[in-house]
């Protein structure tokens, strides 16, 4: 090691001050990055203490009173509390295990397609919806479903001889499914090409060999690609586990058009705490609820790594 | 090379899926097309699947004569390609000093942790939203950009792909007496133009797509970017019939409009995507590497 040092060794007595004549231009080049970080992600921090009070705009946040857990009390007390906690939580969970095993499959998939173009055709397409924003999903979604003009109602129930259609916008029971299928229609694209990235490293010998031992392409995928691939698989999903306290804001906002009337079963903790920030809601326990939100997700962010590290060291994320 | 009968039933068994996977991606979009290039008789009539019915270019004629639309449109560009240099530029000053390794730097290890905390702890909603009204930037047109030009994880995988040059090439460089800031522009950025591709990419589609935060912060319609523009368009009916004279003899409805407006954020980002898409599988595999 310090092998940058080497040139310097012959003249030690000038090392120190060389270290800080040297470090200077480094130092300058990260001043933007730091003052930036500092600004955008340290000083809200300090912001936590508002969920302790009072929140009253008149008299201005600092000099608001203090009433220490008051507002996770009232949080806690509802059963919003538990609605957000439980969907943020299921949600991720399906979408996690769902998502993990299709994106895989899709993967897989991909690997056996041996014509370039082709491939590259496949991957085009299957990454497009990762790049439509969530205002444009609401809307492909909202004319699937609209109650008179939406796809469903009209052409698809009738087929089925259900003639009345359904108004999906005030049914709660039908959106778990609905979420989970736009969520997976916008992302398994995507998140195979990060597994597909990954079966691109496999040596292409282990194929050859068990191809001349007689192994068919399934028996291949199950001997050979899923093992090597087993690493990866609990990494991402660890991770994933770490921001399970976290939602996609657009999905369940936008998707369910704020629609008041599916709150059980679409309401996230990041969509809760949103509404109460806009004013439809208290704000003393949205700022309750994201600080909530904030510390249990930094504590499982930690654990999850924590775990990785056990299991293998470089692909912990820090 | 021999190929088996089950071989031959396994290829064309996958080409089936993906060939649907394909179609469930783009069927959407297909039928939105259709209804914009529609007549507001055969959309009222439901006529319309996947195929434009009494083909008519009117709803276009009319989303492309909005003023407020273009404005938002340009607005939009114009803080997405702005955005995605400065973000650049930010990521790569951060990162480069980052990348050096112990004996070069010896701070940077420190400094790296501070970088790893401001990732994992997310800074609640509402302490974030009154920090940025503080700085000055509520109803600022500038927080269109200015939140999103240093992104942590995008930082790590920059870091990552410079850790990767070879050190000799920098310390013959560093005896010629070349400093760091020329090192980093002129020898190790043109080295990185794949990294560079795929975080333009990332930094990109977040500030063009992006909602939350003009949501949160911005109250003026003047300033409104495409997708909250969109949003209005698709939510609110005075909104996307405000320039139309008399509903009467009108070859559009609000169906036609909508799906139109839809099309036009969505062409942009069909147009550039073929020349970006190869930096979605490298930016993916860097990505999955972690330094």
């Amino acid at each position: 090691m310090d092998t940058a040092l080497v040139p310097q060794a012959g003249i030690p007595h000038k090392k120190k001050k060389n270290k800080y004549r040297k470090y200077a231009p480094l130092l300058i080049m990260m001043v933007p990055g730091l003052l930036y970080l500092l600004f955008n992600n340290y000083l809200p921090m300090l912001g936590i203490a508002i969920a302790f009070k009072k929140i009253n705009f008149a008299k201005g946040l600092l000099e608001s009173d203090w009433v220490a857990f008051e507002n996770f009390k009232y949080l806690f007390k509802t059963s919003d509390a538990f609605i957000i906690t439980r969907n943020t939580i299921l949600y991720n969970l399906l979408f996690i295990v769902v998502g993990t095993f299709l994106s895989f499959a899709c993967a897989i998939l991909l690997n056996e397609i041996k014509n370039k173009a082709v491939l590259k055709f496949y991957q085009s397409i299957i990454t497009l919806p990762h790049l439509i924003s969530m205002v444009i999903v609401s809307y492909l979604v909202y004319a699937l479903l609209s109650a008179d003009t939406g796809f469903m109602n009209h052409t698809v129930l009738p087929w089925f001889g259900m003639k009345d259609g359904i108004s999906w916008y005030t049914e709660e029971k039908y959106w778990p499914w609905i979420l989970t299928l736009v969520h997976f229609w916008k992302s398994v694209g995507y998140s195979s090409i990060v597994f597909f990235a990954a079966l691109l490293g496999i040596d292409e010998e282990y194929y050859e060999a068990a191809r001349l031992d007689g192994a068919s392409r399934l028996q291949q995928i199950r001997h050979i690609t899923l093992p090597i691939l087993t690493p990866v698989i609990i990494m991402l999903t660890l991770l994933s586990i770490g921001r399970i306290f976290y939602s996609d804001f657009g999905l369940f906002y936008q998707v369910p058009m704020n629609s008041g009337a599916l709150f059980n079963t679409t309401a996230t903790i990041d969509t809760y705490v949103f509404k109460g920030l806009m004013g439809s809601g208290d704000i003393g326990m949205s700022a309750a609820a994201g600080v909530y939100q904030s510390i249990v997700g930094f504590l499982l962010v930690m654990l999850a790594n924590y775990i990785v590290r056990l299991y293998s060291k470089d692909s912990a994320l820090f | 090379m021999f190929e088996s009968r089950s071989e031959k039933v396994f290829v064309s068994g996958i080409t089936v899926i993906l060939i649907l996977l394909s179609a469930i991606a783009v069927i959407p979009l297909l039928s939105v097309i259709a209804t914009s290039l529609s007549s507001k008789s055969a959309v009222d009539m439901n006529l319309v699947t996947l195929w434009p019915k009494q083909f008519t270019f009117d709803s276009w004629g009319y989303i492309i004569d909005r003023p407020d639309l273009w404005r938002a449109f340009f607005l939009t560009l114009g803080s997405t390609v702005i955005g995605t240099a400065l973000a650049l530029l930010m990521t790569a000053l951060l990162a480069y000093p980052l990348s050096k390794t112990k004996s070069e730097f010896a701070w940077g290890g420190v400094i790296m942790v501070a970088v790893v905390i401001a990732m994992i702890f997310k800074a609640p909603i509402v302490p974030y939203f009154l920090t940025v009204r503080g700085i000055g930037l509520y109803n600022n047109p500038l927080v269109l950009i200015i939140p999103h030009i240093l992104n942590p994880f995008n930082l790590i995988i920059m870091r990552t792909f410079f850790k990767q040059f070879s050190k000799e090439l920098e310390e013959a460089a560093l005896l010629e007496g070349c400093g760091y800031f020329r090192m980093l522009f002129q020898l190790v950025l043109p080295l990185s133009k794949a990294v560079l591709a795929t975080l333009a990419l990332f930094y990109g589609v977040l500030l063009w797509n992006q909602f939350q935060h003009p949501l949160f912060f911005l109250q003026n319609p003047d300033w409104f970017p495409l997708q909250i523009k969109i949003r209005q368009f698709i939510t609110d009916d005075s909104v996307i019939m405000a320039g139309s004279a008399s509903t009467a003899d009108l070859n559009y409805n609000t169906r036609t409009l909508r799906a139109a407006t839809v099309i036009f954020a969505i062409v942009p980002i069909i147009l550039v995507y073929p020349f970006l898409q190869k930096y979605f599988v490298k930016g993916a595999m860097i990505g999955s590497v972690k330094g």
